[in-house]
């Protein structure tokens, strides 16, 4: 038999390779069909290997997270527990901050976690970091800030939080005047009307002059 | 001369294409991600060129005896060395400017975008310069790859050496990266720390993911010329060293 294999060494392999494909084809239809990889069972892969197997280009891998991360907002449509939900949108999140550490200039990052999860109500304060850690690093960006701050006075109802986002919006070249008037307003409700209007004097003081009319207008709303 | 010409394809039609098919799964960031593949697809099109080019040559001429009709006088050791490394440097260049070329059409296509955000960042020349941004980082595992070749004994010992230089030049230095970051330290035992500093003083950062990230989103590169100059700097020791063990070797 050794002798036989020896002398048809490569008539043996080409053998046991279809033997090996027939056995791992098997394998695969029978993990199919008792869903072995469910989405429920798979989570994303640690940053850390992630980095390690994009060597050079890590922001492919972050777009990677991005295409999981629509594939389990396909998965959530066609599910129908709430249990599973939950799972599927903790899934979600870790695939956009995963994202956002991989390439933290990705904009698609912040667009889907303004858009899709910052609206589940467990996770608005995840998306809210999400977009606070990106808007840190895009620094020509006033929109991502802009939006976070809103939905930080709006869905979490912090304030402070709010303004600080605001005003990190208005500190981007830019950014229009609306974000200096609701930073006003939400440092107002967190710090006082007297606050807000020192804020704004202080806006005024530094922004360009285009900017004073709608500056004035808002000193004159708090003050009345 | 047929993986030559089908790495030269590759880099100036399939990366393109893929790149191109790849962004249309995307929202907004299309620029970027097209520069994401073609970074990606560049670097894996040098490696290939390296193991499919530059190791099988070398090993022709090693194990085959093809050096001796090289090594005719008055053509030395040291002459055939640096023929090679230079030779293979020049087809590389021809790779990469298909590779640029391809790059080049593919961000021409996303400056004809009319919405800003789909081609944030990009600048015209950016395809060109990406494949220069590949050439500097190749020179480095080139001449670590000269090395290899210059000692190892056979076609196996020089496929398997430099697959796993490559392997290591791609996956050690987010890793030590990583290592070095202040939150893993605290939990790192100090002689850890100095081993892993010594690796990462020895390794040059072959993997210049930041400059890769960077040049997606057309971010200004301010630490550009130290890098390469690292480059040129461990090109240089390794191609001295490769002289050294290939003029002591037997042929």
């Amino acid at each position: 038999m050794a002798t036989f294999i020896s002398k048809h060494l490569s008539l043996a392999l080409v053998v046991a390779g279809l033997i090996g494909i027939i056995i791992t084809k098997g394998q695969s239809v029978a993990a199919s069909d008792t869903q072995l990889f469910s989405l429920t069972e798979r989570g994303p892969t640690p940053v850390f290997a992630q980095r390690m197997f994009a060597g050079p280009a890590p922001g492919l891998a972050a777009d990677v997270n991005i295409l999981s991360s629509f594939s389990v907002y396909s998965h959530i449509n066609r599910l129908e527990s709430n249990a599973e939900h939950s799972a599927m949108w903790v899934y979600l999140a870790n695939y956009l901050e995963q994202a956002s550490i991989l390439d933290p200039y990705f904009y698609d990052t912040y667009r889907l976690s303004s858009g899709l999860l910052a609206f589940q109500e467990q996770h608005a304060k995840e998306a809210i970091e999400i977009m606070k850690y990106g808007a840190q690093y895009r620094t020509w960006d006033w929109e991502t800030p802009l939006i976070a701050g809103f939905l930080a006075h709006h869905l979490l109802q912090d304030n402070k939080l709010a303004f600080e986002l605001m005003k990190l919006a208005t500190s981007r070249p830019d950014a229009p005047p609306l974000a200096i008037g609701l930073a006003a307003r939400f440092l107002a409700d967190s710090e006082g009307r007297e606050t807000g209007i020192q804020y704004l004097r202080y806006m005024k003081s530094i922004m360009p002059k285009g900017y004073s009319k709608h500056i004035d207008d808002r000193i004159l709303e708090f003050e009345k | 001369m047929r993986a030559f010409h089908l790495l030269a394809f590759t880099a100036l039609i399939l990366v393109p294409l893929a790149a191109t098919v790849f962004s249309n799964l995307f929202l907004l960031d299309i620029g970027k991600v097209r520069m994401d593949v073609l970074i990606a697809g560049n670097r894996i099109i040098a490696a290939l060129y390296i193991l499919a080019i530059a190791v099988m040559l070398m090993a022709n001429d090693v194990s085959k005896g093809m050096i001796h009709i090289f090594l005719t006088p008055p053509s030395s050791r040291r002459d055939y060395l640096i023929g090679r490394f230079f030779g293979l440097l020049v087809g590389f260049v021809v790779v990469l400017l298909a590779a640029g070329i391809g790059s080049e059409v593919v961000l021409g296509l996303t400056f004809s975008e009319k919405i800003e955000v789909y081609r944030h960042g990009l600048e015209r020349g950016d395809g060109l310069l990406l494949a220069l941004f590949t050439f500097y980082q190749l020179i480095s595992i080139l001449a670590a790859v000269m090395f290899i070749c210059a000692w190892a004994t056979s076609l196996a010992e020089m496929f398997v050496f430099s697959a796993g230089f490559l392997l290591l030049s791609w996956l050690l230095p987010p890793v030590l990266q990583a290592m070095k970051s202040a939150e893993v330290l605290q939990h790192t035992p100090e002689w850890i720390v100095s081993l892993l500093n010594g690796v990462a003083y020895i390794l040059p950062s072959l993997n210049g993911s930041e400059i890769g990230l960077a040049l997606a989103h057309g971010l200004p590169i301010s630490s550009i010329w130290p890098h390469i100059f690292e480059h040129a700097s461990y090109a240089l020791l390794m191609l001295g060293l490769a002289l050294i063990a290939l003029l002591r070797r037997d042929l």
